[in-house]
């Protein structure tokens, strides 16, 4: 058991776990930001995705000691305020979500992509985001919001 | 001419607020001192607010099939109510029913929501009356405001509810014709996004309590073992561990925090009693038992002219077996609950498909009354299925009652995989006479346990609904029962033949089984449809001509089909290695047609490029929920046609997270053009009936493609070369 710093949403959190904890479950279970979901522990399925220093990172795969004290965490509810992320307004626009439970991970894997390549082919937006699954099927209507986000990213 | 509805005494019931600011209607099970005597309830369908908000509340598990939204757009259209005042919010009351079989919507909303929102209107424009001492026959409502033709006096609703509170429930109202719907048949956004989106959508796993300790359950390694011992003080002295202990369906590891029961688990090792003799736990002994059971005796489902008489004599007959594996749901969220046992009551953080059986299974292992349960219902992160089985909450309920503290449960993705109630896997085989160069006879004989009530479900505990554990309870009828139940989907085809002969032989499994999206219409249109189109093959003929030549010209049927061939371009030409498939099925009341264009790659991989979906689901409520469920359907029926399978060694499943049980991403994902047919037909299902028709028109394209007949799923490489 140790005490960890983690520079997490804009905020300094202090949290007693151990050191092999995923970010996930201290995430989930110790700062209690529950947007971040547990799918299948593995980094299969992409549900835990969360943003280090910008960049898209399965939680359930990166344990708490791995970060460094200025490491900036963003989870789903850092990521805007009031869901304004030009992503996140894409989705609701094109009426993306179904159940749900993946669409937090969804949404920080296309954000973190879209940080590094604001202009994708289809191509492009295929191999991001086959890393996440949807089992209801979302797939179509995400690739439509993730160019309507790239474009909204593009012109400002 | 508008529906007139009689309302019973017993069916709705007027909330009254007692400090005036709000007036609501329930259903009658409400009734109760504590809901009466409340401004604002969210168990009641309709609540209207002194500030003009309207609350609707779902009581139908919303799941990603949109009840959040198109069940309150039900109501808001017969109340005339103003969709930008209205919210949403969930209840668990009334909803006995359970959420599965395409049913929201076509079975329920359609009109009880409806009449919930008449009655509102009638009360608002009667209060309005009142007020203003004219005939409510002179008064108007549109977007939330009730209007007087005569004077142009103007009332909003929320201004209306303290004297709408008063009026009496009418004893029957008039449901608006579909041809003056305002808002039903238009695309809606849905008004669960923005929560979705956000983070602040609320699954069961995301309820926190104070105090509230984790769990997680090692299950039996084989199907139906039993629990001999296991090394639980060792765990037990585990960093952060709180107790292990043994609950009927296995081990229980209770921890502070998820990691620590993670960790712990790893460390169980528990001695499991393996049932002597396993009935066709093994996929091999399984398919061979099909495989002997579907040249033997079996039950008539239906029988239609004289098909016996035909096929003895035919000197023509075609026939072909079809076999499909199991499947499971590996929905997102893998099952979970939050609960708290005291002793006087239970409170229960859930996403199930069938509430009234975790109340009923709650009350069982605590021995309280039902009345001292309460279910919340929490969103599902997806169902398929899978929710319709309670056993996750039920353990939920053993451990709080045993550590007397709230508990979170929590299935890891192997537990959701291996402990799962699995699609059953089924063998078809098929025969038609073709004597005089058409289909004369079609017979189909469908070998299959049914996942209501086999071995698993003694087992597992599953719960059956009231008719259903009656029918089972009298021999004769449990037969009939299963016969109908793994015939759904082939005894009841639109397609004319003169003689037709449907039959069934259910059997035992120890693999627990269960729903799975579509049910046996995703087995029966797969062994359908592939098999008419190797008739049109054998009889020469294009295989959509040979359809349309068997469906009454005018039909629903015939028109999807049509539609389909038009705008997939049936015959024309495709880009060069591209080839198509067609299918057309009916289930939950509607139609779909649907055409699968693909090409092979030199290593035998199918890739499927477009599909042309057709759906006649009658009078459309949602349009965008309805293209969204189609496309939905057709990406997770295309998981089990080309990549998923589920398989059981020696009594256990062998498959075990998202790396074994491949399922479809987005670089699979086809383009996928929905087409709504528009009608006033009344409202089919769409949650699932967009599933069953993309097996066999991919299989169907794969023939086209390759020349090679696909007779059992999934489709992979070896099967085409």
């Amino acid at each position: 058991m140790g005490k960890y710093t983690l520079n997490i949403n804009g905020k300094k959190r202090f949290v007693l776990v151990d050191g092999d904890t995923p970010l996930l479950w201290v995430i989930r279970d110790e700062l209690k930001l529950t947007g971040t979901k547990f799918g299948c522990g593995k980094g299969l399925c992409g549900a835990c995705t969360i943003h280090i220093n910008n960049i898209e990172t399965r939680s359930c795969q990166t344990t708490i000691d791995f970060l460094e004290e200025d490491d900036e965490v963003i989870t789903i509810e850092g990521l805007s305020v009031d869901a304004s992320h030009p992503v996140q307004k894409a989705w609701i626009k094109h009426d993306v979500p179904q159940c749900g439970y993946c669409q937090p991970g969804q949404i920080m894997t296309a954000s973190g992509f879209l940080n590094r390549n604001n202009n994708p082919s289809d191509d492009d937006v295929d191999n991001a985001m086959k890393m996440n699954i949807c089992r209801c099927g979302t797939y179509p209507r995400i690739k439509k919001a993730v160019q309507s986000a790239a474009k909204e990213i593009r012109n400002g | 001419m508008d529906d007139e509805h009689v309302i019973s005494r017993r069916e709705f019931i007027k909330v009254t607020s007692i400090i005036g600011s709000g007036f609501a209607i329930g259903f009658n099970s409400l009734v109760g001192s504590k809901h009466q005597t409340s401004n604002f309830s969210p168990d009641t369908f309709v609540n209207v607010l002194s500030d003009d908000t309207i609350i609707l509340s779902v009581s139908k598990a919303e799941m990603g099939q949109g009840v959040w939204t198109s069940l309150p757009m039900l109501i808001a259209e017969e109340m005339e109510a103003s969709w930008d005042k209205v919210k949403v919010n969930q209840t668990s009351k009334d909803s006995f029913m359970g959420t599965g079989g395409s049913m929201s919507i076509k079975d329920y909303g359609w009109k009880k929501m409806r009449k919930s929102g008449a009655i509102a209107k009638y009360m608002l424009i009667e209060a309005a009356a009142l007020k203003w001492k004219v005939s409510p026959l002179e008064c108007d409502a549109k977007n939330s405001v009730v209007v007087h033709r005569k004077s142009g006096k103007k009332s909003s609703y929320g201004s209306l509810v303290e004297e709408a509170s008063k009026i009496k429930i009418p004893k029957k109202v008039k449901l608006k014709h579909n041809s003056n719907f305002t808002l039903l048949g238009k695309d809606m956004l849905r008004t669960d996004s923005k929560i979705k989106v956000d983070g602040s959508a609320h699954f069961a796993m995301d309820i926190n309590l104070e105090g509230m300790l984790y769990a997680m359950v090692e299950r039996p390694k084989y199907f139906g073992a039993t629990y001999i011992k296991s090394n639980s003080d060792i765990v037990k002295k585990q960093s952060g561990i709180i107790d292990v202990f043994h609950i009927p369906s296995g081990v229980a590891i209770i921890g502070k925090n998820m990691w620590s029961v993670i960790k712990a688990r790893n460390l169980l090792d528990v001695k499991w009693k393996k049932k002597k003799q396993p009935v066709n736990a093994d996929s091999e002994i399984y398919k061979e038992h099909l495989t002997k059971l579907v040249d033997g005796k079996s039950s008539t489902v239906k029988k239609e002219g004289r098909p016996s008489k035909f096929l003895s004599k035919s000197k023509n007959t075609f026939q072909a077996k079809y076999y499909l594996p199991f499947q499971t749901h590996a929905a997102m969220e893998p099952c979970n609950c939050v609960v708290n046992v005291s002793e006087k009551d239970c409170e229960i953080w859930a996403g199930t498909q069938n509430p009234s059986n975790a109340i009923s299974r709650a009350a069982n292992v605590t021995g309280l009354d039902e009345e001292k349960i309460k279910l919340n219902l929490t969103f599902l992160g997806g169902g398929f299925g899978r929710k319709s089985f309670n056993d996750f909450i039920e353990d939920g309920v053993h451990i709080s009652k045993k550590v007397k503290l709230p508990i979170k449960l929590v299935y890891s993705r192997e537990d959701d995989i291996k402990h799962g109630f699995a699609r059953p896997s089924s063998i078809h085989k098929l025969t038609a006479d073709l004597e005089g160069g058409d289909i004369n006879v079609w017979k189909h004989v469908v070998v299959s346990p049914d996942p209501l009530t086999g071995n698993a479900l003694n087992e597992y505990g599953a719960d059956l609904p009231g008719i259903a554990k009656w029918a089972v309870n009298i021999g004769v009828v449990k037969n009939k029962l299963r016969n109908t139940m793994i015939a759904d989907g082939a005894s009841e085809i639109p397609y004319n033949f003169h003689n037709k002969l449907i039959k069934a032989s259910p059997f035992e499994t120890d693999v627990p089984l269960g729903f799975w999206r579509a049910v046996f219409n995703s087995q029966n249109a797969f062994a359908n449809e592939c098999f008419i189109d190797e008739l049109a093959e054998q009889l020469k003929t294009d295989p959509i001509k040979l359809r349309l030549n068997h469906l009454n010209n005018n039909s629903r049927s015939s028109i999807v089909i049509r539609r389909a061939a038009a705008e997939a371009g049936w015959k024309s030409e495709l880009p060069k290695g591209h080839f198509q498939g067609f299918a057309y099925h009916h289930s939950f009341g509607t139609h779909v047609a649907q055409v699968a264009e693909i090409s092979i790659d030199d290593s035998n991989q199918i890739k499927v490029h477009k599909v042309f979906s057709v759906v006649d689901c009658g009078q459309t409520v949602n349009p965008m929920t309805i293209r969204a469920q189609i496309q939905g359907s057709i990406i997770f029926g295309l998981g089990a046609t080309i990549k998923s399978e589920m398989t059981v060694r020696n009594g256990r499943v062998n498959e075990s997270n998202f790396d074994d049980y491949k399922v479809i991403r987005m670089d699979e994902t086809p383009e996928i053009n929905v087409h709504i047919i528009k009608n006033q037909e009344s409202p089919g299902g769409v949650g699932e009936p967009g599933l069953p028709p993309i097996a066999p028109a991919v299989a169907n394209a794969v023939f086209a493609a390759s020349g090679k007949r696909i007779r059992k799923l999934p489709i992979l490489p070896e099967d085409i070369s």
